[in-house]
């Protein structure tokens, strides 16, 4: 049930109206009641249009993503601001063993802020969707099969699309990768991470590599450091193709 | 940082390239910032306003090809103002703006108003989208499906979950959004005229 406060100017049946509206479950005779109370009452009127209008922007997915990723780069700059302000201690003290004190903060925030950047920082400079596979193919023959039409989506960065058609193939690989790259897309980084993992452990597959990359990447996303310097190790160990990206980043990390 | 003509700013704010946003972002926030910071607002009302006016922006170039004759930034520094000339007659100090302030505001009217069109046709839905981003990672994809119409099942699946789960929280879901729209001070400016 809604906090009360929230609906201050409506009473607990229209509240229940209101609830039961919005979650799709009112019968015949509620919706009528419901129709009735909302021509006498202007506030529950204004709810059940809210309601209504809800689904309308959230259609519009392109200026959703666009307000995601502008708050992302904004978040990115603003603790690297935090990082620039702390540095800025240099302009405090005027006597000598204060300004030795401040000489050794400054040290120590450039050996903290440069030596390890911010996880969120580390994922922005580094993370790339995977190029989508098949894209020649899926422009010329999208449709023909679930993995094709997914990856069409894919490539016009619909992810909730390519999600929706690839979690029904996760016996395979390249379509387990993929879901997961979406759902990193999506900011749903548990069940990238779980996808990813599952990629990493079929040894068998052409996604092996990318996936342990992007695994990496999900750990600092989540603040995992340990696991996430721990995927970079073998990989940097390796002859993965993101072996040199790998020991870059891991050097970022220590 | 790789500089972008306006062309390419145009087509990476429609194809949500993360370089051109990168780019758009370190060049022209510090402009929206001061102008914002110069008239009483902070970092945060600054990014508010920049972040809808490069929304607004993509929405404009949806709907009809822009041809600018100024740089993109001068552009973008216009929507900018407008915007927050807008937002502040909308919310209460409207009575804070004196005619000589909007005297600033007069040379904006030559560049290109079609994205007024574009920002009053899409007030409502920018105003609920600017809380929907606000919603966990989770609320926001399961929402996002069900407006797909993606069945109960195959939402199950892909956020590997049983229906009855997707079903109550797709209520709380949308009861959430509900909430934080309703707690916005400009709900009423905007929904109920």
């Amino acid at each position: 049930m809604l906090d009360i406060k929230i609906y201050s100017m409506i009473n607990q049946t229209d509240e229940h109206l209101l609830n039961g509206y919005i979650e799709g479950a009112l019968n015949q005779d509620d919706m009528k009641k419901l129709n009735e109370r909302i021509i006498e009452n202007s506030d529950l009127k204004q709810k059940v249009m809210l309601a209504d209008t809800l689904d309308t922007p959230l259609n519009d997915w392109q200026s959703l993503q666009l307000r995601r990723k502008l708050s992302e780069i904004h978040e990115r700059d603003s603790s690297m601001a935090t990082g620039k302000h702390f540095s800025s201690f240099a302009k405090w003290p005027r006597i000598p063993v204060a300004a030795a004190l401040v000489i050794t903060l400054i040290g120590l925030s450039l050996i903290f802020f440069r030596g390890h950047p911010q996880g969120k920082e580390l994922y922005g400079k580094y993370y790339e969707p995977a190029e989508p596979f098949l894209m020649q193919r899926s422009a010329e023959t999208a449709g023909t099969s679930d993995f094709v039409t997914a990856m069409h989506y894919y490539g016009k960065r619909d992810y909730v699309n390519s999600a929706r058609l690839l979690a029904s193939q996760t016996d395979n690989m390249a379509a387990r990768f993929y879901l997961a790259i979406s759902m990193m897309e999506l900011n749903d980084f548990p069940k990238a991470i779980e996808h990813l993992k599952a990629v990493t452990a079929d040894q068998s597959n052409l996604f092996t590599d990318q996936a342990g990359w992007y695994l990496a990447l999900c750990y600092i996303k989540t603040d995992n450091l340990p696991m996430a310097k721990s995927t970079l190790k073998t990989i940097s160990g390796s002859q993965s193709y993101f072996n040199d990206k790998a020991v870059d980043l891991l050097n970022q990390l220590d | 940082m790789t500089k972008f003509s306006t062309k390419q700013i145009l087509e990476g704010i429609v194809s949500n390239d993360t370089r051109v946003l990168d780019f758009i972002y370190s060049s022209f926030f510090p402009v929206a910032l001061k102008f914002v910071k110069s008239r009483g607002g902070g970092k945060e009302d600054a990014f508010d306003i920049f972040q809808e006016a490069v929304v607004v922006i993509l929405q404009r170039v949806r709907k009809s090809p822009l041809e600018l004759d100024c740089l993109f930034g001068t552009y973008l520094q216009s929507v900018v103002k407008v915007l927050w000339v807008h937002q502040r007659l909308a919310d209460k100090r409207r009575n804070a703006i004196i005619g000589s302030e909007m005297h600033e505001y007069e040379d904006i009217a030559d560049l290109d108003t079609g994205f007024l069109d574009s920002y009053h046709e899409n007030e409502k839905s920018n105003f609920i989208q600017r809380h929907f981003i606000h919603l966990s990672a989770g609320c926001q994809t399961l929402l996002r499906l069900y407006i797909e119409d993606v069945s109960v099942r195959e939402i199950a699946e892909i956020m590997g979950v049983t229906e009855s789960f997707v079903k109550k929280k797709k209520y709380e879901c949308k009861q959430k959004l509900i909430k934080r729209v309703i707690a916005d001070a400009g709900y009423k400016d905007i929904f109920y005229d």
